[in-house]
Formats: C-alpha cells, sequence, structure tokens
C-alpha cells in the first residue's frame, strides 16, 4: 500500500523540484564559468584584495630608537634625535625664525644596487609641522619632502648609498619657530620595490610605501612662538 | 515550452575549447615571463672586456683604465678629506678619447665578482669627467667607495655619456686581491684624488 504525503508537504516537494529543473537548465558552462568569476572577485574583496597595500600611518608597525628598522630595502636605525637653533659641525647656520630638528641615523641598503640620494631623501617623512627649508613650504602640511641627509662624519650631503655598506648620518629637518617643536617626532621610514616601468627606460625604484614608523624623542622641546 | 537542449557532444567540445583557451593563456603568459621581451633585449648594453692598460673601444670613444689604488680616506681635488666609515674609497684611474664627438664619463660603476653594484655616492668626490673632444684624452679619476670584502674580484664598467642601456661599455677586471683590499682600508695616509683634466695637462 502506498502512502500519499499529506497535502502540507506535497507543495515545498514540487517546489523544491521546479528550482531543481531551473538550476540544472541554468548550469550551462558559460554560466558556470561566470559564476567562478564572481566567486573569485568576492572571494578577493573578502580578503582585502582589493584594498590598498599602503598602511595608513596609525596601523604601521613601530620601530624602536636604536634597533634596526627594515623598509626594503633600506634599513635604518635611528637614535635620539635634539633640536638647535644652529650646529657648526654640520654646517647649519642661526636662522632667524627657524630651528632644526636632527636625528642621528644609520642606514644601509640591501640592493646589490646602490640607491640615490633623492630615493634616499624620499623614504623619510616625520609628523613635524610647520617644516620650512628642508622639509615644505612654511605651512603647508601636506607635502611630503623628505629631510635633508648629512654625513655624520663631515656633514656632506648623502648622494647615494651603496649595497652593504653602513652610512652614519644626520636626518635634518629644519621648523618654523611658529610651530612647537614637540618632544618626540613620528618618522616613517618607506620603502621601495625595484622594477621596470612602461613609463620609463630601465629599472628603477617605484612604489614608495610606508613600512614603519618610529617614535624619537627630541631633547630641548619648546612652545611654538606665538606671531 | 521546454529551451532547446544542446546535445551533449557539443557540451564536450565547448568545454575542450575552453580548457585549450585556458592551457593556451597560460602557456602564453609562462613564454612572456621566460622569454626576454624586444624591449629588454634592446636596452641591454654590449660588453667589451679588457684589462688594466689595455684600450677598450666603444662606439664612439676609446678608454682605459690607466690604474687603480684605494684608502679609507681620500682628499678630493677642493682639498678636503673624505672618510669612509667602514668601507674603502677605490679610486681608478680611466683615460677617455672620443672618437667623432664629444665625450664625457658619467654613471662609471664597479661590479663586485657578487654582482652588487657601486657608484657614485658622495658629491664632493669625482666620479665623472668631461667633456672630452675628440682626439684631445682626459685622464679622470673615478672615486667608488666600498665594503673591503666586495672588492676582490670586482671589475670597472664604464659607459660613454652614461648610458649603458642598448650601446657599448667597457668592463675591465681590475685585478684586486684580499689582501690588498685590507691593505688599502689600514692604509694611514690619505689618498689624493686629482681633478679629472686633458692628458697634456700636468694632473
Amino acid at each position: 500500500m502506498v502512502s500519499t504525503p499529506p497535502p502540507s508537504e506535497q507543495k515545498p516537494a514540487a517546489v523544491r523540484s521546479a528550482f531543481a529543473g531551473w538550476a540544472a537548465a541554468q548550469a550551462t558552462p558559460r554560466n558556470l564559468l561566470l559564476l567562478g568569476a564572481l566567486l573569485v572577485i568576492a572571494v578577493t574583496w573578502a580578503l582585502g584584495g582589493f584594498r590598498s597595500s599602503a598602511l595608513a600611518a596609525a596601523d604601521l608597525p613601530r620601530g624602536a630608537v636604536g634597533t634596526e628598522a627594515s623598509a626594503s630595502p633600506l634599513v635604518a636605525t635611528l637614535e635620539q634625535g635634539r633640536i638647535v637653533d644652529s650646529d657648526d659641525e654640520l654646517g647649519l647656520p642661526d636662522v632667524d625664525g627657524s630651528h632644526y630638528v636632527l636625528v642621528p641615523a644609520m642606514l644601509t641598503t640591501t640592493d646589490p644596487r646602490p640607491m640615490a640620494g633623492l630615493t634616499l631623501t624620499r623614504a623619510f617623512s616625520s609628523d613635524l609641522a610647520g617644516r620650512t627649508r628642508f622639509g615644505a613650504p612654511a605651512g603647508d602640511t601636506d607635502y611630503e619632502a623628505g629631510p635633508e641627509i648629512l654625513q655624520a662624519e663631515d656633514a656632506v650631503p648623502v648622494s647615494g648609498l651603496q649595497p652593504d655598506l653602513p652610512q652614519s648620518a644626520v636626518l635634518v629637518w629644519e621648523q618654523s619657530d611658529q610651530a612647537a617643536a614637540p618632544a618626540e617626532v613620528a618618522v616613517t621610514v618607506h620603502g621601495y620595490t625595484w622594477r621596470s616601468s612602461i613609463l620609463s627606460d630601465g629599472a628603477a625604484y617605484w612604489d614608495r610605501t610606508p613600512r614603519v614608523q618610529i617614535l624619537v624623542p627630541l631633547v630641548g622641546a619648546r612652545t611654538g612662538a606665538t606671531s | 515550452m521546454s529551451a532547446p537542449q544542446t546535445p551533449p557532444r557539443s557540451r564536450a567540445l565547448s568545454a575542450v575549447a575552453a580548457g585549450l583557451a585556458l592551457a593556451a593563456l597560460g602557456l602564453g603568459s609562462w613564454v612572456n615571463s621566460a622569454v626576454p621581451s624586444v624591449r629588454d633585449s634592446v636596452a641591454d648594453p654590449f660588453v667589451r672586456t679588457g684589462a688594466i692598460g689595455q684600450s677598450v673601444a666603444l662606439r664612439t670613444a676609446r678608454v682605459e683604465v690607466l690604474g687603480v689604488d684605494g684608502a679609507s680616506v681620500v682628499v678630493t681635488p677642493s682639498g678636503a678629506a673624505s672618510h669612509s666609515d667602514s668601507g674603502v674609497w677605490v679610486v681608478v684611474t680611466v683615460r677617455i678619447e672620443g672618437d667623432r664627438e664629444p665625450v664625457s664619463l658619467s654613471g662609471v660603476s664597479i661590479e663586485s665578482a657578487d654582482g652588487r653594484v657601486y657608484a657614485q655616492s658622495r658629491s664632493d668626490v669625482p666620479a665623472a669627467c668631461g667633456e672630452a673632444q675628440p682626439h684631445v684624452p682626459w685622464v679622470c679619476p673615478i672615486a667608488v667607495e666600498m665594503p673591503v670584502e666586495a672588492i676582490p674580484g670586482a671589475h670597472v664598467v664604464i659607459p660613454v655619456n652614461g648610458s649603458v642601456r642598448g650601446d657599448a661599455v667597457a668592463e675591465v677586471d681590475l685585478g684586486i686581491d684580499a689582501a690588498t683590499a685590507q691593505s688599502w682600508r689600514e692604509r694611514s695616509m690619505p689618498l689624493e684624488v686629482p681633478a679629472s683634466a686633458p692628458e697634456e695637462a700636468p694632473l
């Protein structure tokens, strides 16, 4: 004796059967490929694949003063800095209306090729306000130019780093007296990728990317002058 | 009315075609990455090798490495001393003579035995020279800072007018061994680097 399902179960079964039929009809190779592509895009998005690779300053790994910070190909060890009005050994004159923020650093490139001075300079940025000659025009806080980098030994500007040859240097920012010279400065070290570009001949350092941020304590903090 | 059904044979052919297309794309991508591009090939330099004291003919000039020396401190043409913190200044003296047009030396580098490249790193130490008029040879000291351990087996790469892309360059073995490199590091007297000048002029 065959029992028939009650009427309340007959309707869902019919719906399931109709859906299965519709799904089977849609399972053409073209639709399956489209579905696969959509899945790949969705999974890539879910895993963060479409987010910018550059981290916000707040998300950057923190380095410490006196320890090596790696921002490939650059390795930098920053030391406690100081704020001065002038420095005879570094050839920094006393300029009305501004002072200097000096951060000693040991710099090395681990790439098998030299790093040019301009590339090296752009590997450093800071959160100092009121940067003037070396860093930015006064008041332009968005400007991201790096510091002047001088040889610690004889104050000659560093015009490049040689592979695996540590260079003792001093990072110099000039800051307006109008801005407060803080007790610490956040220095961000940027890395690069050596690659060719469709826009230029040959390979070069591209893709400047913030890699690590170091809070450098400064001796000689002062409040900003009121104008 | 139901939609026309795709015959199983046709479906199989479509799948095979799609598979072949994907395989072709993969193969093309692999070949593209494995074979140098035309752009890379065009950019490759034409290397002419030589030895110290031997003239090497390039496209527009002849160059000759006259000698090589080194020290941890050099005195630049301005009279200032330049120290190498942890390395050695390698000073290569190059003679250049243009054939048909003015030529200069720039972009000179020294390549270590393991392929690391060293070039000018300080603006106050000479690493370029010229412009030399045709058949007026110049003698140019080129100073490059290197780690001691990178010096043995190194060779100098000399382009003319700074271009190594698609042009002739000279590669000259400097013939330096580890003991010589170490002796340069320990040298107490600074090495004087003269200014570049035409060969006839006193250096």
